[in-house]
């Protein structure tokens, strides 16, 4: 549309647009108390993404993973006030209906080893919680001696106690976090609380970005208005260009607010960034206006002529503005591009009431004499200032343009080094409750990020729960993953508790038997699926650092993808072929060595796997036994027996010390000759030598004490075979210990918790089936034949795979937003000036100032994160703004047939006083965001502001420098162009004297 | 000594008055107390000597997936109980043994072992279904509960029971419909510490077997996980003179 005829429209419908602009205001200003702030980093990606898909699957499965923990600390945290307080504080949590699950000291499973047989229930009861003190004690001591609690529930020096909550995925995170701190605050005691975990660190987000907004907009307002008036020296000049953002601030939250969209953290800094940036245009007009008018008559028809002179310029430098805030429209993640929207938009509303609403406004208003005087004398300070800026350039254009090259090379090499950082925790201060209750947890419990494997298969089959032992050993052995959890973890416990072994039966029915104790607990939501085709095994990531986080996600890849047996052959290993036989236990050596490596790697000691000599032992003994009982093993094995058969519960009661003392001989006789020994254990014929124990005892026991119940013989058989079985296993694996201890670390021959690891890596030799993966199986077996398989699959999910997928998000944001905006603005450039070089060359400084920008980031090791990405763009936006205005001035300076210098000092002198002044103040407001109380807002400032600086300086030296040495076209023709070398020399002098002349 | 000698003279009398009055007007359960009632339903249940059960169990969790399970249970008196799992195959054989005092015992026959059992806290949940070890006690209610008649309707008494003090329980509070009849309870409202509607026991399927009421079918629904257990008496023997053997160790593993 023709300039003029907008201002002629303008100003007929001046008291019109007053009217309209008031109204909107009002109503939008209305809509802004219902304004939300989203701090969820979830919802930040895009949804449809199988990461996040998996994630919110795994969420609706298992209890959102987002965990939100409180942690109390105390001199020690068993007694009484403090385990009655975090019940008191679980049970409130409980009757949550958002939470999921629940899980603290006072209530969590417990299985238990007793001297009489098994406990299982609750770790502590609820409704009796000990005061005794000795009770307190013999708590504290089990608790730390058990994995499940140790350093997930309770600290290791047993001060700090953790209750930890899931959520229901769906849940309102922040408003459920939020009553969770008031039932945590209404059971304040003597203990020092934390909280931690996503939905926390949300709730302090929020508020952080609420009570940051509440500061910073004034903070930024007061400072434009010191600008304003350190410029115009009168009321309007401060009130009306503030008027102009304000609005235009009110119009786009108030619109965000209608629209039911959310602030996030990024569209935090929008308000500060539209007051800085948005002001320009209301002072552009302003000062027009106190240039061409002085005098009340005529009034009307000089607005008009001033809004047409200065409309275009306007326009243009917030069309550049707004393609550097739209390219982050090429963005995935979500507040990246409702930032770039709606800043966009403020720009806009800014820049159109500047061009409507202001000049309405002074049409109504009289007009004033400004002073001049002050003025003046600055302008003489300022105009020598330039004209050596000015002479500087021009005698060192090419030192500048080489200069320049070699930043832009030292800066594509700094790039390579740029940190990225999405971790939330990061958005915090240091010395912020939250960023110490997380540094604690960190520290002393292992970390509050979880991350989880999503394991499918079978999970009643022995061979899927072996593979996730294997994997969760895996994990533990990894630097900063701590704690890992699964329900083969509970199998394994039960296990022990029945069997003395902490390992995963050898049979489903084995499993199943286990299984049926836990049934129904409250535990199992979080750990299977109910169909136990599903389980997750979570464990905690101890680093906030995200280049770690990113580290232990791909080296979880790694093993899930290369080393995780997802299809394996299940063999009775006595009735292998016997040139298999070797294959199959050289495979189960090397799957005991990768797990006792694994534990060794655990404590954070190194060994090798590969001392031939360990191997063979382990080969040995991994080999099917069919060695007999060693006299030593067969006197055991007799007390045993005979215990048994004394035993009130005996199948039958044998009380005659003659008779079992026949017993106890025949059955060591027996095993002796190895006959029935070698059917009892790994035998070719599985029938376990039941047979022979009843012959036994029919023999020795008189027929009397069984007539009544013949079956009897058969039970107790069983029963002896089995006390038989165990003994052996037992001896087997101590041996081998024994065997195995001059190869390990010193340090480990006397742990005993190492041991105890040891022994249930072994134990596996003991197995009467073994797996093998299929792939293997069919190598070397040449069978191809379907067999009893094991399957399963391993997916990873849990808050550090969203890390990294926020990570790579950013990575492709920053490249394409950048892009995208640096070409835009280089067409549109490239359009304006008519030249694809001009282009070039007026892009150029803004590059190099994104360029500078990066280096510092690299060198001082500022990250990238989800609002520091934001720069780029933002700054090709507004540092081009003084690219333009000079090369548009210099061009017209140039054109009137000014000399280089002349014309580049007239620049300087104007247009270069002005970018100056605009920059820095665009700086100092972006800098009141260095007073806020995020990390990453504040990055965003000082950054921002820096590139302003170097933008403005660039566009000052760079590119004039650049001109001068290209010679461009696009200008007009450079004097120098057909003179050559020797009126180079002379044109020279001739600036000097021109300088002088000054 | 004397109190209870009063007491009990006291309540005889009342109770021969209210048997009088009741002959008399010839609306008998009008007049019954909360105690009353309840005692009288603690009859109704627990009147065999001995029980010969086959049960199914039915477990339904929220999307209505069912899972079944049988098993076989032997109870004598109200303290003793052999309860052996029939089904699912890999759980074939699974026993447990209650006896007096809380002693327990399992028997898991994969590793052809029996130990010993406890489980001091008794809101765990039995093998997967919807009732607690507490709510497979077989302890009279008007034991642990004081009754407060809420109201009656047509067929019913409507009972709230508040825990006796000094009982240690996992419900704030029971509300209890009692059939007019029978005295046989058909409905029991569970509610949480937090006096939330927690879990619904419901008794169908009412019988006479042997000259005992018996409820051929229980459904109790967990209303937080929204998971239901229903529990199907296949088969019933009522007092067949069950021998003590077979409630020991030994018979664990038959």
């Amino acid at each position: 549309m023709n300039m003029n005829k907008f201002s002629e429209l303008v100003i007929k419908y001046r008291k019109l647009i007053i009217f309209v602009t008031i109204v909107i205001t009002l109503i939008l200003g209305f809509f802004l108390k219902d304004i939300t702030i989203n701090s969820d980093i979830l919802s930040y990606l895009p949804q449809d993404d199988p990461k996040v898909v998996l994630f919110n699957e795994v969420g609706n499965k298992f209890g959102s993973s987002s965990l939100a923990m409180v942690a109390l600390e105390c001199e020690d945290a068993f007694n009484h006030a403090t385990l009655t307080r975090v019940d008191e504080i679980t049970q409130q949590f409980k009757e949550m209906d958002e939470i999921f699950h629940v899980m603290s000291l006072t209530d969590i499973i417990d299985i238990k080893k007793t001297d009489w047989g098994l406990e299982i229930g609750k770790f502590i009861d609820e409704d009796n919680i000990p005061r005794d003190s000795e009770e307190l004690l013999k708590l504290r001591k089990y608790a730390l001696s058990k994995d499940m609690y140790r350093g997930n529930l309770i600290s290791d020096d047993g001060k700090i106690t953790l209750i930890i909550a899931r959520l229901k995925e769906d849940a309102d995170k922040l408003a459920i976090g939020r009553r969770m701190r008031e039932v945590v605050e209404g059971n304040r005691g003597n203990e020092k609380i934390f909280y931690g975990g996503i939905p926390f660190q949300m709730i302090f987000l929020t508020d952080l970005v609420q009570s940051d907004l509440i500061m910073l907009i004034p903070l930024v307002i007061l400072l434009v208005m010191g600008i304003l008036f350190m410029s115009f020296r009168s009321l309007r000049g401060v009130f009306l260009p503030l008027s102009c953002v304000l609005i235009s601030t009110i119009w786009v939250l108030g619109f965000i607010s209608l629209l039911k969209i959310p602030l996030t953290i990024a569209s935090d800094a929008m308000p500060v960034l539209l007051v800085a940036v948005g002001s320009a245009y209301g002072i552009h007009m302003l000062s027009k206006y106190n240039e061409n008018i002085h005098k009340e008559e005529g009034k009307i028809q000089d607005i008009k002529d001033a809004l047409s002179e200065v409309g275009f310029p306007i326009l243009l430098a917030g069309l550049t503005t707004l393609i550097g805030f739209l390219a982050f429209l090429s963005s995935n993640l979500s507040l990246i591009r409702e930032f770039g929207v709606f800043t966009a938009m403020g720009v806009a509303f800014a820049m159109i009431i500047s061009v409507t609403f202001l000049p309405a406004v002074l049409s109504f208003m009289k007009v004033k004499r400004t002073k001049r005087s002050t003025k003046e004398k600055e302008n003489e300070w300022s105009t020598r200032m330039m004209n050596k800026l000015g002479g500087f350039v021009l005698r060192n254009a090419k030192l500048i343009v080489a200069f320049c090259i070699v930043v832009i090379l030292f800066s594509l090499f700094m790039i390579t080094r740029l940190s990225r950082e999405v971790n939330m925790i990061d958005y915090f201060k240091k010395n912020s409750e939250i960023r110490q209750a997380e540094e604690m947890m960190e520290k002393r419990l292992g970390g509050s990020i979880p991350v989880q494997i999503v394991i499918k298969g079978d999970l009643k089959d022995p061979f899927v729960l072996k593979e996730m032992i294997r994997f969760e050993k895996f994990l533990e052995a990894q630097p900063s993953i701590h704690n890992p959890q699964s329900i083969a973890d509970l199998i394994c416990e039960m296990n022990w508790v029945v069997n003395g072994h902490h390992t995963i039966p050898e049979t489903r029915q084995g499993v199943a038997n286990l299984w049926f104790f836990i049934e129904g607990n409250e535990i199992l939501n979080q750990l299977i699926t109910d169909d136990a085709m599903e389980a997750l095994i979570q464990a905690k990531i101890g680093t906030v650092n995200t280049k770690q986080v990113i580290a232990l996600v791909n080296q979880v890849e790694g093993y899930i993808n290369e080393e995780l047996r997802t299809d394996l052959v299940k063999l009775r290993i006595s009735l292998v072929s016997s040139d298999f036989e070797a294959e199959l236990a050289k495979e189960r050596m090397e799957q005991i060595l990768s797990k006792i490596d694994w534990d060794i790697r655990k404590r954070g000691l190194v060994w090798t796997t590969h001392n031939s000599e360990l191997r063979e032992i382990l080969f040995t003994a991994a080999n099917p036994n069919r060695g007999g009982f060693e006299d030593d093993l067969i006197d055991a094995l007799r007390m045993k027996v005979s215990d048994y058969l004394r035993a009130e519960s005996a199948d039958i009661q044998v009380e005659s010390e003659k008779v079992i003392a026949a017993i106890i001989a025949d059955i060591g006789d027996s095993l002796r000759l190895s006959k029935s020994g070698e059917r009892i254990v790994g035998a070719k014929t599985p029938e376990w030598g039941e047979e022979d124990i009843v012959d036994i005892l029919k023999k020795n026991v008189p027929q009397p004490l069984y007539t009544e119940d013949p079956e009897a013989l058969d039970y107790a058989a069983e029963t002896i075979v089995t006390i038989i079985k165990d003994e052996k296993n037992w001896t087997r694996v101590k041996r081998l210990i024994q065997d195995i201890k001059p190869f390990l670390p010193e340090s480990l021959v006397n742990d005993e918790k190492f041991l105890s690891d040891l022994r249930d890596d072994v134990w596996e030799i003991n197995e009467e089936w073994a797996a093998i993966s299929h792939a293997k199986y069919t190598i070397f077996s040449g069978n191809t034949k379907s067999q009893s398989r094991a399957k399963l699959s391993a997916l990873q999910t849990g808050m550090p795979i969203i890390y990294n997928d926020l990570d790579r998000q950013i990575m492709k944001s920053q490249a394409f937003s950048l892009s995208i905006a640096i070409l835009l603005v280089f067409l549109l450039l490239a359009y304006r000036l008519k030249s694809i070089i001009g282009g070039f060359i007026s892009t150029t400084p803004i590059i190099l100032t994104i360029l500078i920008n990066f280096t510092i980031m690299a060198i001082f090791g500022i990250p990238l994160d989800v609002v520091t990405v934001l720069i780029g763009s933002v700054a090709v936006g507004i540092g081009i703004d003084y690219t333009i205005h000079f090369i548009i001035r210099f061009k017209v300076e140039h054109a009137q047939g000014k000399t280089e210098l002349e014309a580049l000092s007239k620049t300087l002198e104007t247009t270069g006083k002005a970018i100056i002044i605009n920059a820095l103040s665009v700086m100092m407001g972006f800098l009141v965001l260095v007073l806020g109380h995020i990390v990453p807002m504040q990055r965003f400032g000082y950054l921002i502001a820096l590139t302003m600086i170097i933008s403005a300086t660039a566009s000052l030296t760079v590119l004039p420098a650049l001109l001068l040495v290209t010679r461009a076209g696009f200008i007009g023709r450079l004097g120098l162009l057909t003179t050559g070398l020797v009126s180079k020399v002379a044109y020279k002098i001739n600036a000097k004297n021109n300088y002088r002349k000054k | 000594m004397q109190k209870i000698t009063l007491t009990t003279i006291l309540f005889f009398l009342v109770a021969f008055l209210f048997i009088c009055q009741s002959g008399e007007l010839n609306a008998e359960e009008s007049t019954l107390t909360a105690s009353q009632i309840l005692e009288k339903c603690d009859d109704v249940i627990n009147a065999p000597t001995d029980q010969d059960l086959r049960i199914k169990l039915i477990l339904i969790d929220k999307k209505g997936k069912e899972k079944m399970r049988e098993m076989s249970m032997l109870q004598k008196g109200n303290d003793k109980r052999m309860v052996k799992f029939l089904s699912p195959a890999d759980q074939r054989g699974i026993a447990f043994l209650s006896l007096p005092d809380d002693i327990m015992y399992l028997y898991l026959p994969a590793f052809k072992k029996v130990r010993r059992i406890a489980t001091h806290v008794k809101n765990t949940k039995f093998a997967g279904t919807d009732f607690t070890y507490e709510d497979m006690e077989a302890i009279r209610y008007s034991i642990k509960y004081v009754p407060e008649l809420l109201k009656k309707e047509e067929n019913h008494y409507v009972l709230q029971l508040k825990p006796r003090e000094g009982v240690k329980t996992d419900y704030s509070k029971l509300v209890m419909w009692v059939r007019m009849d029978n005295f046989y309870p058909i409905k029991i409202e569970h509610y949480d510490k937090g006096d939330k509607l927690y879990k619904i026991m419901i008794s169908k399927k009412i019988e006479k077997v042997n000259g005992y009421w018996v409820s051929k079918q229980y459904e109790m629904e967990d209303l937080k996980t929204e998971h239901k257990t229903r529990m199907m008496i296949v088969d019933v023997k009522f007092d067949s003179g069950l021998s003590d053997d077979k409630f020991t160790k030994r018979y664990l593993s038959r």
